[in-house]
């Protein structure tokens, strides 16, 4: 089924949008809930979150991509979760947390103001700039946590190559965030 | 890493989830894409040549392609589905087969999180699975390259028995699908039907292993 026809059925008030979401992103909402909260008794409430949350937002929402939509809402639930649980500890995607400190500016001991919005603008066009196969390895990895050997396995190309591009990736990001002294 | 540092990085993270959904829905479809645009590359350059060369090159062009088919067919090499049916039907007695590189076990349960890369069957008629677990890493990179090389599939075949990969973090893929978020399972083995089949070069690792 079509996203638009999924939505329709949202739009709709069908039980059936359920059921067809599930059956065309199920696997893949598993998948990225898995990747931060490492339990599938977490990631499976995580899904049923989602599914909840995006019958509360339709209608009002129409999405175009409602796979795109729905890895949102996930993702943002499954770090909740995740940090709900673990308030100390480190683990989960905290890997990750740690690989994207190389792109934080060394400039900590400025004030920064967290709410300012300019972020997630600088963040889409420095990812709109990046080229396509850069492009696809930075959002898998640290928007749908992958981890370096599913990209690999995606890409054809070696971890350690992979590994190379992400860290180029993160200093350039860093550059950035220097220059238009966000972070 | 300082605390702030890792608040810093934990705030990046959270608001990589803002980004555009055109962003996040390119990097779905990006295998797609990237095949697609090989292609027209490819076509272009193709038809560029066959332009620039004479008749005679032609002919010899296609000649060589006569040939590489005629030995191509008759080289005896088996599919994945044969190579683990000839297997089953072969009078190895594997409870447990230690190699260099790898093990060969029966076992009704298998741990999908001791970050070791595994190839694992069930035939239709048994619950038992069999597993192949690398050892060696260069094995275990050459088995995962061969699933990103898989042919398209022709419907025909019937399904012989479940084949599936273990990454050993938890994510469990099969040969016999297409490379793609859906198709990635977590903890858990499951049934699917074919959308792509393995490479002849797959087949014949595991055929060189259970030989």
């Amino acid at each position: 089924m079509e996203d638009y026809q999924i939505v329709n059925l949202f739009w709709e008030r069908s039980q059936s949008a359920i059921t067809e979401t599930d059956k065309k992103y199920g696997r893949m909402l598993m998948n990225i809930s898995n990747s931060l909260v490492s339990s599938i008794q977490d990631a499976e409430e995580c899904v049923n979150d989602t599914y909840l949350s995006a019958w509360n937002c339709m209608p009002n929402e129409r999405p175009t991509f409602l796979g795109a939509f729905l890895s949102k809402i996930i993702r943002r639930i499954s770090i909740s979760k995740f940090r709900s649980k673990h308030r100390q500890k480190r683990g989960g995607f905290n890997f990750i947390i740690e690989e994207l400190s190389d792109a934080v500016p060394d400039n900590s001991d400025i004030y920064t103001d967290f709410e300012n919005g300019r972020l997630s603008d600088s963040l889409n066009k420095f990812i709109y700039s990046l080229e396509d196969d850069k492009k696809y390895v930075f959002l898998r990895r640290y928007f749908y946590s992958d981890s370096l050997s599913t990209i690999s396995l995606n890409t054809g190309y070696s971890e350690s190559k992979i590994k190379s591009i992400l860290f180029r990736m993160r200093l350039s990001l860093k550059k950035m965030l220097e220059e238009e002294k966000l972070l | 890493m300082n605390n702030r540092k890792f608040e810093k990085a934990l705030y990046l993270f959270d608001e990589i989830g803002l980004i555009d959904d055109e962003l996040i829905q390119s990097a779905e479809h990006f295998n797609k894409k990237l095949k697609r645009n090989n292609l027209v590359i490819f076509q272009r350059l193709a038809v560029a040549c066959i332009l620039m060369i004479s008749s005679i090159s032609i002919m010899f062009f296609s000649f060589q392609i006569y040939i590489f088919n005629k030995k191509k067919d008759s080289e005896n090499i088996p599919q994945l589905q044969e190579v683990l049916l000839d297997f089953r039907q072969s009078s190895v007695p594997i409870e447990q087969i230690y190699q260099n590189g790898y093990t060969i076990k029966k076992q009704e349960n298998v741990d999908f999180f001791d970050r070791k890369v595994k190839f694992i069957w069930q035939y239709p008629d048994e619950q038992t699975l069999y597993v192949i677990t690398f050892e060696n890493q260069y094995l275990a990179n050459k088995l995962t390259s061969e699933i990103n090389k898989p042919k398209n599939y022709k419907s025909g075949y019937t399904q012989e028995c479940y084949v599936w990969v273990s990454l050993g973090n938890g994510e469990i893929i099969s040969p016999f699908l297409k490379n793609s978020q859906g198709n990635v399972a977590y903890g858990e083995l499951f049934e699917y039907q074919y959308e792509v089949l393995p490479s002849p070069a797959l087949a014949e690792l595991i055929a060189e292993i259970l030989s």
